[in-house]
């Protein structure tokens, strides 16, 4: 109660209320537009920490993040392309519902959810939080080398729907990071003798380059087509376009797709970009009337943008108890605590037990300014949707440059943006999702130096993997996870999710 | 282009790769008593890598053809492709060697033309937006964010 009470104080205050707002701001207009997204958003803004106290920084990336994930509901509902991945599903019935006349009651529906599912999702943060970091203070390095393979397993698989190529962005992801100092004992991998390598590429810049430069290339390929859209016009009538009765009735639906944003959310390595589709699969193959989804119907709003907000608390506890990060976006968000000297893991709560409350806060306030940005100054958000992709995305990447360059003040960094810029773009036109590189870039390390300390302290038996509950069970349940992704791609199956997320490429 | 040949030749290059770095991890040597030594990653990395770029090969190979699949990089788009890549470079070394404003000023104009429509084409707006942002962003990360960016003979 007491951290609460200082996780209050610390966050309303003007800087990190300021911070939020202009987080929640940007991350919505960051999500809104196709070709920029929640990652981008963080990505670009992540350089603007490195002077600010740890609660503000982590006050504005918050911010960002719930901003970007709910952001993507407009353009889905409005023009039928949704701002990011986790808005996928929102565009089946979004967009029917708007085309039908009723574009303001699908963005008041889409806009309430959203600010539900954040909800539901600080409350799992909060109560699940705490005594998982309690109880991980128990785990060693063999606990986290079986948890981060888990982790890299899982990304590998959900990416995309081709499992060989996933797993060899995975694989690409843990040769990057290999560059370098090795833990251990200190060599000096693939450097080349070049001494700017020997601290290993930043996260930094190769994120930059894959997420946003690559952006650019893609934004250049289609540059001749002129890009106009005209956003449907709309009024949302009423309070958000539902009543009591309709909330009654959407509860069950509401309650079982924030367990679905959840519990996919939680799962490290997949996130909003997976939850917002199964929840709409699950919502449709529960109700009573499947056949009306797809037709412009409340049903269909509510399951995916109640998910993909849920996942936003969700997705932190991985990253806050055990310091492994599930997606790109808390890669970056680890990358932030690192920057301030901080150590995400289970001892955060106990010697940051001031900052956690504060992130905890900041999320809580977050829900609330999105709710109220989103509704209230929506016309100004579609607005934003017609200024020009040429004007943005050329302006991205300067900020590109700027950040790569702040992370150590060199070219080499630059140089580093430049050359992921172009594999993303590569990436992107042979078909190989990048979310699993970015999770081998930062897990592998974290991965090898664990085995690697595990063994030197069981002086080289590997039994103690499997001898240990926790570290058997991840390793198990990685293994588990392949067999039946194998299976079912030897069967000649794909599942519904895969099936529709390939549909949606 | 269609999938099938994209992901034979990004099969052949990754199996190339795996090779080279197979090569280069297996000089890696033990220095340490007990566990693992450094190469041990690398390696076992590589050999992965290796196998999976093969399966990639053999399923396209065994996929079907697609009749009637079109090239998903026309001649246009490669060549703006290529244009927004040759601008991002000149800009980068503008940026080690003229200094972060003076290359942004020029390189942003050139950048909104490359990434325009032939008929959004306004270079007075350019030019105008170009300067703006750029003293935007010089002001808000030199002195808001405290931030330092990068210098040459100018600013």
């Amino acid at each position: 109660m007491e951290l609460w009470l200082t996780g209050v104080t610390n966050v309303f205050s003007l800087y990190p209320l300021i911070a939020i707002a202009i987080g929640v701001a940007v991350g919505i207009i960051f999500g809104a537009i196709p070709g920029m997204s929640a990652t981008m958003a963080v990505a670009l803004c992540l350089p603007m920490t490195f002077g600010m106290s740890p609660v503000v920084s982590m006050a504005l990336l918050i911010g960002l993040y719930v901003g970007g994930i709910s952001g993507g509901l407009i353009s889905a509902i409005l023009i039928n392309i949704p701002g990011t991945p986790s808005s996928i599903a929102t565009t089946f019935d979004g967009h029917p519902m708007a085309a039908r006349g009723e574009a303001g009651r699908a963005l008041g529906i889409g806009i309430l959810y959203s600010f539900i599912g954040t909800l539901m999702g600080c409350l799992v943060l909060f109560f699940l939080a705490p005594p998982i970091s309690a109880f991980a203070l128990r785990f060693g390095s063999f606990e986290f080398f079986s948890i981060s393979v888990f982790a890299l397993t899982l990304v590998a698989g959900l990416a995309g729907n081709n499992l060989p190529k996933g797993l060899i962005s995975a694989v690409l992801g843990l040769l990057v990071g290999m560059i370098g100092i090795a833990p251990i004992d200190a060599y000096k991998r693939f450097t080349f003798g070049q001494p700017e390598l020997d601290a290993g590429l930043a996260l930094l810049p190769v994120l930059l380059g894959l997420f946003a430069m690559s952006e650019v290339f893609k934004a250049a390929e289609e540059s001749y087509k002129s890009g106009k859209v005209k956003p449907i016009s709309f009024k949302i009538p009423g309070f958000f376009g539902t009543d009591w009765k309709e909330f009654k009735s959407q509860s069950g639906n509401m309650l079982r797709s924030g367990l679905v944003g959840v519990t996919i959310g939680i799962l490290p390595g997949i996130g909003s970009g997976t939850s917002n589709m199964l929840a709409y699969l699950t919502a449709k193959n529960s109700s009573k009337h499947p056949e009306k989804f797809g037709t412009g119907i409340p049903d269909g709003i509510v399951a995916s943008e109640t998910s993909n907000n849920a996942g936003i608390g969700a997705e932190m506890i991985p990253l806050m108890t055990l310091g492994i990060p599930g997606d790109a976006v808390t890669a970056m968000l680890l990358g932030a605590f690192l920057i301030h000297g901080i150590q995400p893991g289970p001892m955060l709560f106990t010697t940051n037990g001031d900052l956690v409350y504060s992130i905890f806060v900041s999320l809580l306030v977050a829900s609330f300014v999105m709710l109220c940005f989103e509704y209230f100054g929506i016309r100004v958000f579609v607005r934003l949707l017609a200024v020009p992709k040429h004007y943005l995305l050329a302006v991205v990447l300067v900020m590109c440059v700027i950040g790569a360059y702040a992370t150590n003040n060199r070219m080499f960094d630059i140089y580093t943006l430049l050359a992921f810029g172009v594999l993303g773009y590569v990436m992107v036109k042979f078909r190989y999702p990048f979310p699993p590189l970015i999770l081998g870039f930062v897990l592998g390390p974290m991965i090898e130096r664990n085995l690697r300390s595990a063994l030197m302290s069981s002086q080289g038996d590997l039994l103690p993997f499997i001898q240990r509950p926790f570290s058997a069970l991840f390793l198990l349940l990685a293994l588990a996870y392949v067999a039946w992704v194998v299976w079912g791609m030897v069967r000649g199956r794909k599942s519904a999710v895969s099936d529709e997320i390939a549909l949606q490429d | 282009m269609d999938e099938r040949k994209a992901d034979i030749i990004s099969g052949i290059v990754l199996f190339g790769l795996s090779i080279v770095i197979y090569i280069n991890a297996t000089g890696i040597e033990q220095r340490l008593p007990v566990g693992l030594d450094s190469g041990i990653f690398p390696e076992m990395a590589s050999i992965l890598l290796a196998i999976l770029s093969v399966i990639v090969v053999v399923r396209a190979w065994r996929a079907p053809r697609r009749e009637g699949e079109t090239s998903e990089i026309d001649k246009r788009g490669l060549a703006s492709v290529a244009l927004s890549f040759c601008l991002i470079v000149a800009y980068v070394i503008a940026v080690d060697a003229l200094g972060f404003v003076v290359a942004t000023i020029v390189y942003l104009p050139l950048q909104f033309f490359a990434l325009s429509p032939s008929g959004e084409r306004r270079w007075l707006a350019f030019v105008v937006v170009s300067v703006l942002t750029t003293a935007v962003v010089y002001a808000a990360f030199t002195y808001g964010f405290r931030l330092i960016l990068p210098r040459g003979t100018f600013i």
